[in-house]
């Protein structure tokens, strides 16, 4: 049996000595389209990130194929936050998705014609072509988020880690992306997609995790997108969680 | 002596032999390595929001300054560059010691260091100077890492800043795409594998190194802002990295270059001179820069105000026309009464279409010509698309949706108009009856 | 201090080691009261989180002291003995308001109207007005008597009578005058300024007044300690009592106070100093002094300093190892029989190396929780007790883990082990009352009761 994308074992990530999430255990299939599906303040872009490797974990760990992900950097890509950009960076659109190449490269090395070339094809797949020299802070948002989808795609992973792409995006647009999402998975591409929205959640994936600071269900959206688990999501017996939390930060930083 | 005379002797140096002239060089070439090197890694400091922290380490490089001083007993160059790298690398360690072992925040943290450090230099500077004469007799011009003197500024200076300018500038583009990557998105550069962290650890020890190679010119006080002030302006006027890298560069070495004739034909000192005219550059670029000045930004307002009272005249013209009457040539006093404004102030309005391409005010008539008829046509099918759209994908009431369309209209692009046709099937009337003007019409008149 | 004993330095009177009140009575009075009103505003801008607008105003009102001076010199120069000093103050005062004002404004409007970011802003104005200031001072000391130094180093030594310490102590009285008239909106609108204009306070001029007031403060410790040093006593002396405190008023009051002590000592250092043939300026010292003080604070303070942050760690870690030792040897027991076991049979459970034990259990054995029998160790009642609130948690959380967050029941044993040791009654209480007080956990063990009496 070949190693799942993404597996990860009895992960608890903390900010600050305060656990936020906790004992979170979960294998991702080949070919999902995950949608992580939770209130504000659930852990969802935590749980992103430290399969990214961006955070240091309290316990627990995460493999992607089998190996940690230093090993696997190439494989796995990663979209942030809108709100974590600069946009008034001095950036080009093609700059920025030619960036999806940076990890080829290596140290060093400077960006070839053949790098160009898979920019521009991840540039026409999200049909961007045309906005290629724009500075990205003059694009609407659907038009900003479909370019770090091209970025991602010049990376060539076989798994993205997205955090709410749908953000900011108006309703056509939004159609647009899950088309490339789904077109993403069709070519052998496992993704996690950090979304708000409960309404689309149902529609647009294929398996949901639900998250509110501990991992609630996986699985099938058919199988997990039920009343019961979603009201275990967003209601539920978290204030301990959070006290419990609270309770470790306090006696590690020594305050009574 | 005069302006003009001052001006001719100092251009005149730059060809002449002797000491003078080969001190005025010197100034100017150092002037102008210091300015090109912080305006070049300068784009990355203000980019990666380390400006406040690189004014930090050009005053905090102070007691490094005495320390190697009192050291070395003399002002031997690599004695006090020595000693300025130390402390400016103990003071961004005491920066983030402060950060992370306290409750106090990163400003106040730079705040504290920044002030702690420079009081040292300055209590060990004025200890020197009051210190017996084997000290003092040496320390005379020690004062010019206060403010800079670029006079003082020898052959064995400019090595310095060369090999510094050549260090800084061949690491920066070595390290171009790294770098970039890890200001702009450090947690994607953290994803193919490069820690965001050693890039901030390259610019930190650049940043100092410049910092301690510029000291001579600009002093601690005004060094940092010879690697903020020409990023800054530069950041204003383009939109690309390299672009900005290069102009910042050369902003930076023009302002050395001018700080120094400044100096020489005012006699106001080089480094204030050089901040100054830096500075105004900024505020040049502020005020007139095309995209992200002030100026620039209001003439633009300006242009679509025009453009939208010229819009709105047109569209008022083709509601007369749509009742039958005249679309090449509106009486005034008609398109008031249209519009419910006195025909004073339309005829105002109406002058201001002249210069637009769609016709002009003549003879009390507004004047159309098929461009404007064209526009006139395009406008109210977009203005009348659009209610419909605000009715049906917005179930605004009929009454509610003249206003959101009166301001969209003119924002409508061809693009977008073909979506809105597409999405409400070539409709004919609009939601309060009237007739929607076909698209592509050639000037057609109702 | 002033009962030195006499040859307290071998060959030296105790006068030369204090202060020369003739010559420096006015010099101290000064930098106390500069070192006071900078303390008390300092404090605020720090709390506020704007540390570094004391940083930004003492740059940029250097080219409203300089051009207020030049202007003085224009204006004044032939009635200048009519109006005096006061009369050049004024027109210094008057341009460095000003130039402070502008100098915000322009911070402002560059991040406001452009993309500049606020620190670029900020990073790029004040030194272009420092810059501006010292063209003007260059200027001014063309035709005047200048002393361009005492830009850098203060001039505390030259102060010698009462009219020029006047400007400073009237800018003290008006400092400590607003503090006492304004404590409380001062208070809210630092802590919250949205909610304090919901409450009517007049914010704006609160601020407003705050800010002149510390152009006003920068001013008249231009002449005492320089333009760059004061941001020392307006920053340094505020942080020393964040470190201390974290309570508004007393961080005001201990920031004062540490100014004052700043000011006092580090004059008095100088004078030492000289003694020792170390001879100094008086500013840079008392600012140095300061920074000695904070550093000072970073190790000692209570609070937050250092030595009590690795202190409490070690605190944490011996309670830990204290708990895991009596909870080993209750496991190991059945949580009934007082059976006695081997440092080594306790220690293997816990994976640790038997040694790692030993102060744990020495300190165990000295509080009584355990009975010694030669080589064997037991719990005692007193032990048993405290040991039956930790498992308590401990089993509550693994039910709590496998019923409320559905984690798989062989998970939750290591989060139940780091856990326990942090959970606090109240805690304990809510878990039970969520769970339904049970008897046994996941696994099937007993749930000791909340008295902790075992069975």
């Amino acid at each position: 049996m070949t190693a799942p994308p993404i597996e990860i074992h009895d992960l608890t990530v903390s900010y600050d000595q305060k656990p936020v999430l906790w004992n979170i255990d979960v294998e991702i299939p080949e070919g999902a389209l995950v949608g992580i599906i939770g209130p504000n303040g659930a852990g969802k872009s935590t749980l992103l990130k430290a399969c990214m490797g961006l955070l240091d974990l309290s316990s627990g760990w995460v493999k992607i194929y089998g190996d940690p992900i230093e090993q696997q950097r190439k494989t796995v890509g990663y979209i942030p936050q809108r709100e974590e950009i600069d946009w008034d960076f001095p950036i080009t659109v093609r700059d920025l998705v030619l960036m999806g190449r940076y990890g080829h490269l290596g140290l060093l090395r400077r960006p070839g014609a053949e790098d160009r070339k898979i920019a521009d094809e991840a540039l026409e797949q999200v049909g961007m072509t045309a906005f290629a020299d724009r500075q990205i802070a003059n694009l609407s948002g659907g038009q900003q988020q479909r370019i770090f989808l091209a970025r991602a795609l010049a990376q060539e992973s076989r798994v993205y880690l997205m955090d709410e792409p749908f953000a900011g995006v108006d309703a056509t647009t939004e159609k647009t992306i899950v088309k490339l999402l789904e077109q993403m998975r069709s070519e052998n591409g496992t993704l996690l997609v950090v979304h708000h929205d409960l309404q689309t959640a149902s529609e647009y994936f294929d398996h949901l995790l639900l998250l509110n600071r501990r991992m609630v269900a996986f699985g099938p959206t058919e199988e997990v997108f039920t009343e019961e688990l979603l009201r275990k999501t967003y209601g539920g017996h978290l204030t301990v969680l959070s006290q419990a939390g609270e309770a470790i930060r306090q006696s590690k930083s020594g305050k009574k | 002596m005069s302006f003009a005379e001052l001006t001719g002797e100092f251009f005149l140096s730059l060809l002449g032999q002797g000491d003078a002239a080969q001190a005025t060089i010197n100034a100017i070439l150092g002037a102008c390595l210091a300015g090109l090197t912080c305006g070049a890694l300068g784009s990355f400091i203000i980019l990666r929001r380390m400006s406040l922290f690189a004014d930090m380490l050009g005053h905090a490089v102070l007691p490094g300054v005495a320390v190697g001083f009192i050291l070395a007993g003399s002002k031997s160059t690599p004695a006090l560059l020595l000693g300025s790298l130390a402390a400016g690398l103990l003071a961004a360690a005491l920066t983030r010691a402060i950060t992370s072992y306290s409750p106090i925040k990163d400003d106040a943290s730079l705040g504290i260091t920044l002030s702690l450090f420079y009081a040292i230099g300055i209590w060990l500077l004025s200890w020197i100077t009051r210190a017996g004469p084997e000290l003092s007799s040496q320390s005379s011009g020690l004062n010019h890492y206060l403010f800079g003197n670029p006079a003082i500024i020898q052959t064995v200076d400019l090595v310095f800043l060369v090999s510094a300018a050549v260090v800084v500038l061949a690491l920066l583009r070595l390290f171009f795409k790294e770098l970039t990557a890890s200001i702009f998105d450090p947690a994607f550069t953290v994803s193919i594998g490069l820690s965001p962290r050693i890039f901030d650890g390259l610019l930190l020890v650049l940043l100092t190194l410049v910092i301690v190679v510029s000291l001579k010119i600009l002093g601690v006080i005004l060094v940092a802002a010879l690697l903020v002030i020409p990023p800054a302006t530069a950041y204003l006027l383009t939109d690309r990295l390299g672009r900005m890298i290069a102009l910042s560069a050369f902003l930076g070495a023009l302002s050395g270059f001018g700080g120094v004739y400044l100096d020489f034909v005012f006699g106001i000192g080089v480094g204030p001179a050089i901040v100054c005219l830096a500075f105004l550059w900024l505020m040049t670029a502020f005020l007139a820069s095309p995209h992200h000045g002030v100026l620039g930004r209001y003439l633009l307002q300006k242009k679509l105000e025009l453009k939208t009272l010229r819009e709105n005249l047109l569209t008022s013209a083709w509601r007369i026309g749509e009742r039958g009457g005249e679309l090449t040539a509106i009486p005034i006093g008609e398109l008031a009464s249209e519009r419910g404004e006195e025909p004073s102030a339309t005829r105002v309005l109406a002058r201001r279409m002249n210069g637009s391409g769609w016709g002009r005010f003549e003879k009390d008539l507004l004047v159309l010509n098929s461009a404007g008829q064209e526009r006139a046509c395009a406008l109210m099918r977009g203005h009348r698309l659009w209610e419909i759209f605000l009715q049906r994908e917005a179930s605004l009431a009929p009454d509610h949706v003249h206003a959101g369309a009166e301001e969209i209209e003119h924002f409508l692009d061809s693009e977008t108009l073909l979506e809105l046709e597409a999405l409400l099937d070539n409709p004919e009337t609009d939601p309060h009856g009237k007739t929607i003007p076909p698209g592509h019409s050639k000037g057609r008149t109702p | 201090m002033s009962c030195l004993p006499p040859r307290f330095w071998p060959g030296l009177a105790a006068t030369e080691l204090w202060f020369d009140w003739e010559i420096d009575t006015w010099p101290l009075l000064m930098a106390l009261l500069v070192a006071m009103s900078c303390g008390l505003l300092g404090a605020v801008f720090l709390v506020r989180r704007t540390a570094l607008l004391g940083d930004a105003v003492s740059h940029s009102v250097l080219p409203g002291i300089a051009g207020g001076l030049l202007l003085a010199g224009i204006v004044l120069e032939n009635n200048d003995h009519v109006f005096g000093a006061s009369a050049t103050m004024l027109f210094v005062l008057g341009g460095a308001l000003a130039a402070g004002l502008a100098s915000t404004m322009l911070i402002e409007a560059l991040h406001k109207y452009s993309r500049i970011k606020p620190d670029t802003a900020l990073g790029a104005v004040f030194p272009a007005f420092f810059a501006v200031g010292v063209i003007l001072i260059r200027l001014a000391a063309r035709d005047a008597h200048f002393d361009q130094d005492c830009v850098f180093y203060g001039s505390l030594e030259v102060i010698g009578e009462l009219n020029q310490v006047i400007p400073t102590l009237a800018c003290s009285i008006l400092v400590v005058i607003f503090f006492l008239c304004f404590y409380k909106e001062i208070l809210i609108s630092s802590f919250d300024s949205q909610f304090a204009g919901t409450l009517g306070l007049p914010v704006g001029l609160v601020n407003l007044l705050l800010t002149s007031l510390l152009a006003l403060a920068v001013v008249v410790a231009f002449e005492a300690v320089g333009a760059i040093l004061v941001i020392a006593l307006l920053i340094i002396p505020a942080a020393t009592a964040q470190l201390i405190s974290s309570r508004f008023d007393r961080v005001l009051l201990l920031s004062a106070l540490f100014g004052l002590s700043a000011a006092f000592f580090g004059s008095w250092m100088t004078v030492l100093l000289e003694v020792v043939g170390f001879e100094t300026a008086r500013a840079p010292t008392v600012a140095v002094f300061a920074g000695l003080q904070f550093l000072l604070a970073l190790v000692f303070s209570p609070a937050q300093g250092l030595l009590a942050q690795a202190w409490r760690k070690r605190a944490l870690e011996s309670r830990i190892l204290e708990e895991n030792l009596l909870g080993s040897i209750y496991r190991l027991s059945g949580g009934v029989s007082s059976q006695g076991f081997r440092l080594k049979e306790i220690a293997a459970p816990l994976g640790y190396p038997p040694g790692k034990l030993g102060g744990a259990l020495r300190r165990c054995r000295a509080r009584g929780e355990l009975d010694v029998d030669r080589e064997t160790f037991s719990l005692s009642a007193r032990g048993r007790e405290r040991i039956a609130g930790i498992i308590r948690g401990h089993r509550l959380w693994e039910s709590y883990m496998i019923h409320e967050m559905g984690a798989a029941s062989d998970h939750v044993h290591d989060a139940a082990d780091y856990i326990e040791h942090h959970l606090q009654p109240g805690l304990v209480k809510e878990l039970e009352e969520l769970l339904g007080n049970p008897d046994l956990d996941p696994h099937g063990s007993e749930i000791p009761g909340a008295e902790g009496a075992g069975a």
